[in-house]
């Protein structure tokens, strides 16, 4: 069930009405059961797979914790947990080549609740977090409907807690979180969805396309790809402050990195501090003794997996690779990049470090986005300022009025990150008189209502 | 504690309750105005589709073609752009077999995208095929994808998109205040302005039996006679008698969107024709597209009135530049259903 | 060895490895508040511990450190 759907809007006013209607332990029950009826929906058969997962998880958590003090291995018991999971993951990566059946669909939200399975599982192996004993309160880690679909990724020692003390939300903290989901419908509807038919159709179809359009198409998907992942991120977050849950932040304003390493440590975070934790720090202990070619090997490794993550081909690995080498050679070169910072000065530094970085991802974006290798590596090839007949068809086939409506939107977006680094602007709103704050609800609302895209139900990270 | 809690966390969902619904207040009222007008015509069936409103010309043919589907069915379609209002359904049955009932199915500014997904709509509903005529230009042929927009948004039983997202598009034009404001003065005031975009000052445009098209500009030429372009000498414009061929519009994707149009039609055998309106201002469909869409859809269906030519010359066929009358239509039926034609 | 010596030599492995003069650790001190000490830098700076006082950490136990005091009594306990 997708967040933009009528489906999901009636299920989560039943819910919520619901939640603050009921107390006490009744309150789980309703979030564990919109959660079943969210994930089930379309296909039974994602529930049931989830609901297996997280049973095996549960009880892989109970089986670790009973075998440490009689010092059996818990090494045994980590590891075929571990290899269950993995396996079952990579199973339905590959179904549709293993079986050569193309109906054979990827659960939805598998490879998140995967990752987060993985997560709680390596925490108890760790001994920094105690195995859940409650069925439930697991049940709703793993499953809540918010951050079911695309995460956060959440740890074990940020949501157990607050699935424990379940209580409705203050005041200020729900309307918080409508002005989020106001913050990501803008996102999503305005500047996603508008620019996502034309950026698709230069990538489904590589050789008709000219040169210039080429390059426009790469210039663009990180915009999109952003608003996207993001809107439904700041949607995620504001639902679950709804019913007073506080979901780990995704994003930090990334296209303000000054370097790849600084760009990872601000997108996809859940994702990206995941594969640091469970992934790159057990390599670099095992790699120690090499010095920084053990930490090249790792980050490589690593920024592969994280491309691997995303689905299969070799694409994605090249995706990941490039991340990996990219920042590998920042690891070496701070020197430089300090010496052309004093040279030229910081305010310039910083903006050409952006600009740079932003073009790094964009071109590895394209092994991302392209059906696969042949495709990307003829996208690459063909990047041109060649056009078909005029310059008109940079636009992509975007008519004017959806430029200046996406542009202004985007502007506006820009700006309210610009200010959220300073100081939170959706609670200086609050602060303001009530004509003012009225005034830019109203507004809000009525810009998403005339210029949002409801075409598409689809979030790009669903297919993760 | 538990117990303290209790109230007031009642009191702030109360509270919250309130405020969202106070909010909404202005939001219901325009909703409940637009499902209780319907200016669009699309929330329920009608039998006469006139309106005062400017309506979603994909919604009224599909509306149309489904009111006749049970007793009397259609079997033979015009598709394509505007330029299909030159074709009257009766008069292109007369050249049809006995038996034929036609609609106009076609859209503003219509795409060959467009007119695949009407045909896939009407193989689903298993309509009896069994004539089409494409009425064309170089802009139908390059589109390959679907416009957007209340206004070109195609009924979802034609795009099988959802047909909530559908509807909202239309409820989105309603909110859009260019469309809401005027809307609301008109509501209060019954007059059309000419100021009010996306109204129609005409009244009946159509014959909502076959969606033939009434252009008020037919009336005015038979009031004013040679005046009419006289006065219009701007809409008019001298062109030069040198033959200028439009730039190629046929590539891949467009060339892929033609064969399954063609694969649908011939799985059908249905009879068809495809016809490149006579432009007025004489630009020549690029002989390369020509040559595609005769390879595919085969030479003796494909009919190219485009560049300069006997039709083009004479600006009486024409209401201005992008449009031209029945007049000429009819001629060009003539011409393309003629007897050593079909047995060629 | 008491922990100010250990401190003392902590120091010096951090200014070396993260090439900044300033570095002066405390106790309390954590990845956080030193500039430069990050994932990327973390095992350069425990396997520079680990040859210098001759000790050898667990990954499990790396993990555990949660700031400069942790790693100070881990490494007394190891050495003594």
């Amino acid at each position: 069930m997708s967040f933009i759907s009528p489906e999901f809007i009636c299920l989560f006013i039943f819910c919520f009405l619901l939640y603050h209607l009921t107390r006490g332990k009744s309150r789980k029950t309703v979030l564990l059961v919109t959660s079943g009826v969210f994930i089930g929906y379309f296909h039974w058969e994602f529930l049931l797979i989830a609901l297996s997962i997280s049973l095996l998880t549960y009880n892989a958590g109970l089986l670790l914790e009973k075998v440490r003090p009689k010092n059996k291995s818990t090494q045994t018991v980590y590891w075929t947990a571990l290899a269950c999971l993995l396996l079952c993951w990579t199973g339905f990566r590959h179904a549709e080549s293993l079986t050569g059946n193309a109906s054979l669909l990827f659960p939805l939200g598998l490879s998140f609740y995967t990752f987060q399975a993985i997560a709680y599982l390596t925490e108890v192996y760790w001994e920094e977090t105690p195995a859940e004993r409650n069925l439930p309160d697991f049940l709703l880690y793993m499953l809540l409907f918010m951050k079911f679909l695309s995460g956060p990724i959440e740890r074990p020692n940020d949501l157990l807690p607050q699935i424990k003390k379940l209580h409705p939300a203050s005041y200020d903290m729900m309307t918080y979180g409508l002005k989020l989901i106001a913050i990501g419908l803008i996102k999503k509807l305005i500047i996603a969805d508008h620019l996502a038919p034309h950026i698709d159709e230069i990538f489904q179809a590589v050789h008709t396309a000219s040169g210039a359009q080429l390059i426009m198409a790469a210039l663009l998907y990180p915009i999109e790809l952003y608003a996207d992942f993001s809107g439904y991120t700041d949607i995620a977050i504001g639902c679950a402050m709804l019913f007073g849950l506080r979901l780990s932040p995704n994003f930090e304003r990334p296209f303000t990195a000054q370097t790849i390493t600084d760009f990872w440590r601000r997108w996809h975070i859940s994702l990206s501090s995941w594969v640091r934790d469970y992934l790159y720090l057990p390599l670099t202990s095992v790699t120690r003794r090499l010095g920084q070619t053990g930490i090249a090997i790792s980050l490589i490794i690593t920024f592969v997996a994280l491309g691997i993550w995303h689905g299969v081909g070799w694409n994605f690995v090249i995706y990941g690779l490039i991340q990996g080498i990219v920042i590998v050679w920042e690891q070496n070169t701070t020197s430089i990049r300090k010496t052309i910072s004093r040279r030229i000065g910081s305010p310039l530094y910083g903006l050409l470090a952006a600009i740079r970085t932003y073009l790094i991802f964009a071109f590895s974006l394209i092994f991302f986005k392209a059906k696969n290798m042949d495709d990307a590596v003829y996208f690459i090839r063909h990047l041109s300022f060649q056009t078909h007949s005029n310059w008109k068809e940079i636009d992509l086939g975007i008519s004017d009025h959806i430029c200046i409506v996406t542009g202004i939107a985007l502007l506006l977006i820009g700006i309210y990150e610009y200010f959220m680094a300073r100081t939170d602007l959706l609670r200086q709103i609050e602060k303001q008189p009530a004509v003012v704050r009225w005034s830019i609800y109203y507004l809000t609302a009525f810009l998403i209502l005339a210029y949002g895209q409801f075409g598409s139900e689809n979030f790009i990270y669903l297919q993760f | 504690m538990n117990m303290l809690t209790q109230p007031t966390e009642r009191k702030t969902f109360r509270q919250f309750l309130w405020k969202t619904q106070l909010f909404m207040l202005p939001f219901w009222i325009v909703i409940a105005l637009y499902l209780y007008d319907d200016p669009f015509m699309v929330l329920r069936n009608y039998k006469i589709y006139d309106s005062d409103v400017t309506l979603n010309e994909g919604h009224v043919g599909w509306q149309i073609y489904k009111n006749r589907r049970d007793s009397l069915p259609f079997n033979s379609f015009l598709l394509g752009n505007s330029c299909t209002m030159a074709f009257p359904c009766q008069e292109w049955e007369k050249f049809l077999p006995q038996g034929s009932h036609a609609v106009r199915l076609f859209g503003n500014a219509e795409g060959m995208k467009a007119i695949l997904l009407k045909l896939q709509a009407l193989e689903r509903d298993q309509a009896p095929i069994r004539n089409v005529l494409m009425i064309l230009n170089r802009a139908s042929l390059a589109k390959t994808y679907q416009s957007s927009g209340f206004s070109h948004i195609l009924p979802s039983e034609i795009s099988g998109e959802n047909p909530f997202s559908v509807q909202l598009e239309f409820l989105q034009a309603f909110i859009l205040p260019e469309f809401l404001f005027p809307y609301l003065q008109y509501r209060l005031g019954g007059q059309i302005t000419p100021s009010m975009k996306y109204m129609n000052p005409y009244g009946r445009v159509r014959n909502s039996l076959n969606n033939d098209a009434i252009n008020p500009r037919e009336r005015m030429i038979e009031q004013e006679g040679e005046a009419y372009w006289e006065k219009r000498k701007k809409e008019f414009p001298e062109r030069n008698k040198e033959t200028v061929f439009a730039e190629r519009a046929v590539f891949l994707p467009q060339e892929n969107l033609l064969t399954e149009i063609a694969t649908l039609l011939k799985r059908h055998h249905t009879a068809y024709r495809l016809l490149i309106s006579p432009d007025y201002n004489q630009k020549q469909l690029h002989p390369a597209d020509k040559a595609t869409l005769e390879e595919i859809f085969g030479r003796e269906n494909v009919f190219d009135f485009s560049g300069i030519n006997r039709y083009t010359e004479d600006y009486h066929f024409y209401y201005e530049q992008g449009h031209y009358r029945p007049l000429l239509g009819i001629e060009l039926l003539q011409e393309i259903y003629r007897p050593e034609k079909i047995t060629e | 060895m008491d922990i100010n010596e250990t401190l003392e030599i902590l120091n010096r492995i951090f200014r070396q490895v993260l090439k900044k003069t300033e570095i002066t650790l405390s106790e309390n001190t954590t990845a956080h508040d030193v500039d430069g000490w990050n994932s990327l830098t973390n095992m350069l700076l425990i396997s520079e511990i680990e040859q210098t006082f001759q000790i050898h950490f667990p990954f499990r136990e790396i993990v555990k450190l949660k700031n400069v005091g942790d790693l100070c009594r881990a490494i007394i306990s190891k050495t003594n």
